[in-house]
């Protein structure tokens, strides 16, 4: 691991989804063809991968946290290779250690049968150093305070006593236990009322700033994901069509689809002439 | 014109009653498209409920009074008889097109035996209908020969309005219509949306959490809170210069394209039904709360541009 290395770099991924190919044959479908892309450490922290469903975003963020195994291609983080020509290239806790997921749907993240602070203590016993794991408290509690809230008010509850806007930031806070150098978020706020969006996404802008922790925000939301990035990715039907700082692709798209989209926002400034 | 005159509706639980509706007056009137907003268990789905006159599961009016009137003044249809006039005066748009279909019908059959209501009908001109309506939805000819499953989300969702206005209603009233449909396809249903309405000029009630779709599509906007009303007017008024502190909220957390200023969202979550905080709903909330907010839960009260907020703190909001 080095700091001039880039955070994140994708090489040539390819992945292709086959369906019905039990005994062989079947037809495939190409989610990734040929994705390179890179976060280096002079763009900023925050890389915002956006598209429409199909586009591919999600598996590349699962191929990232290698849930999904790239059919080819090369993944790197903070310059330890983690996927090489498709394969894994690291064990299991040396991955988590260097990248740590938060899903779309924190409802469905946690157990209802577990307290939440075990999600907490066990990736503080399993991914911690040998300080932290001999007495993993104090770490989770930092965590907590990180995401602005405290061992106190989750101690022994379960998921039924928090919003999802809650739930998230405790998804962040077991996150944050690993000091992970890159977090992937997969549709963070979606599930999460307008009102309480803003309060998440700048959650990720001041971890960003204050602890060092790269992001990449996975979304189909161009409004949060130009507020927040460094940089932006467009994807469209398993292909990178636009590649940048957000406010160069607000100002020149250089694909069609792009203006079809930024177009297609419903924002408060303009009506669309219908 | 459908008229909410002080109703207050909800459901009977185990654990007490919940109004999901409080004391609520209003109106949808003729040949607007009406915007509902505000966040998830604030009411919206409850409010549309009542507005189509669906007691299917539980709900209740408490007390007041809903019902519709024609153009003319000469009829009125109180909301217990509503479900008579379904299809033909009032019809509903709901949330998820996947589960609305039946899956092992091709369009076509679906479309003319929902839009009967049971009935007998000349099938042939109502053929004729739902394939002129399909077209103005731009959706191809061959769609009513297909099955849910071979239309994409998007294609359902419009095969959904085009179910509900068919038969040509007063009163179309659609629940999230474009949640789960990705922009660039949400963008063209909406506008699908406002060119029927245009043409057949009825009634069309939207709810949304999304302000940034009322601003491009509706006429009015109203915004709930925990079952109250917080504010309610031309779309313009309210999104543009909001009244109620709460509409100001939900504005300032939306995120603007090209603007990188931070944007802070309303802190906390809507109040439970079963334990609602003395006084206005929103003071806990709020950050324009004094003392007086938590002695008076205000109605709302109609400002000098025809709009109406429920503020104790109304002439500091609006200078």
């Amino acid at each position: 691991m080095n700091d001039v290395a880039p955070i994140l770099e994708v090489c040539n991924l390819r992945k292709v989804y086959r369906q019905g190919a039990l005994f062989g044959g079947g037809t495939g479908h190409a989610a990734l063809t040929d994705v390179s892309l890179a976060l280096r450490p002079e763009d900023g922290k925050v890389l915002s991968i956006v598209g429409e469903s199909g586009s591919g975003k999600t598996t590349l963020a699962r191929i990232v946290l290698r849930l999904v195994a790239a059919d080819s291609g090369t993944v790197s983080v903070a310059g330890q290779s983690i996927v090489a020509d498709g394969q894994r290239t690291v064990d299991n806790r040396t991955l988590r250690k260097l990248v740590q997921p938060i899903f779309q749907n924190p409802f469905e993240a946690f157990s209802l049968q577990l307290p939440l602070e075990e999600y907490l203590f066990r990736t503080a016993i399993n991914l911690g150093e040998t300080a932290t794991r001999n007495d993993p408290r104090p770490a989770v509690e930092e965590a907590l305070i990180a995401v602005g809230l405290s061992y106190a008010k989750v101690a022994g509850k379960g998921i039924r006593a928090f919003s999802g806007g809650e739930l998230q930031r405790i998804s962040v806070a077991r996150a944050l236990i690993a000091k992970p150098r890159l977090i992937v978020a997969d549709e963070p706020v979606s599930m999460v009322d307008a009102s309480l969006r803003m309060t998440i996404v700048n959650l990720f802008k001041e971890l960003s700033t204050r602890l060092g922790v790269a992001f990449v925000y996975i979304t189909h939301d161009l409004s949060t994901a130009y507020y927040l990035s460094d940089v932006m990715a467009i994807m469209r039907q398993g292909e990178l069509v636009e590649f940048g700082r957000p406010e160069a692709i607000l100002q020149s798209p250089s694909s069609d689809y792009t203006r079809a989209l930024l177009d297609a926002i419903p924002t408060l400034d303009r009506r669309w002439d219908i | 014109m459908i008229v909410v005159d002080n109703v207050v509706a909800g459901y009977r639980t185990p654990a007490g009653v919940v109004k999901a509706v409080d004391r609520i007056s209003m109106e949808v009137r003729d040949g607007e498209i009406l915007g509902i907003a505000g966040e998830s268990g604030c009411g919206k789905t409850t409010l549309l409920k009542l507005l189509y006159g669906s007691f299917g599961d539980g709900l209740e009016i408490f007390s007041g009074r809903i019902y519709w009137r024609d153009p003319d003044g000469g009829r009125t249809i109180e909301c217990a008889d509503f479900h008579r006039h379904w299809w033909e005066i009032f019809s509903y748009v709901p949330q998820g097109s996947m589960s609305a279909l039946n899956p092992l019908m091709r369009i076509a059959p679906q479309m003319l035996d929902a839009g009967s209501g049971g009935a007998r009908v000349d099938k042939t001109a109502r053929r004729e209908r739902i394939a002129k309506t399909l077209a103005e939805l731009d959706l191809p000819e061959r769609t009513v020969r297909l099955y849910p499953h071979q239309l994409s989300g998007g294609m359902r969702q419009r095969v959904m309005i085009g179910l509900a206005a068919y038969v040509d209603p007063d009163v179309v009233l659609a629940d999230e219509p474009t949640t789960a449909l990705d922009v660039v396809v949400q963008r063209q249903i909406l506008e699908n949306l406002v060119r029927l309405q245009r043409a057949r000029k009825n009634s069309i009630v939207i709810v949304s959490h999304d302000l940034g779709l009322h601003s491009q599509v509706a006429d009015r906007v109203a915004v709930l809170y925990a079952g109250r009303l917080a504010e309610v007017g031309t779309a313009d008024a309210v999104l543009r210069h909001p009244a109620h502190p709460y509409t100001r909220g939900l504005l300032d957390a939306l995120p603007r394209l090209g603007d990188k200023q931070p944007r802070l969202g309303i802190e906390g979550r809507p109040p439970d039904f079963m334990d609602m905080p003395q006084g206005c709903r929103f003071h806990p909330r709020c950050s324009r709360a004094i003392e007086a907010c938590g002695g008076v839960d205000p109605d709302p009260s109609t400002l000098a541009d025809g709009r109406a907020a429920a503020c104790i703190r109304l002439d500091e909001a609006v200078a």
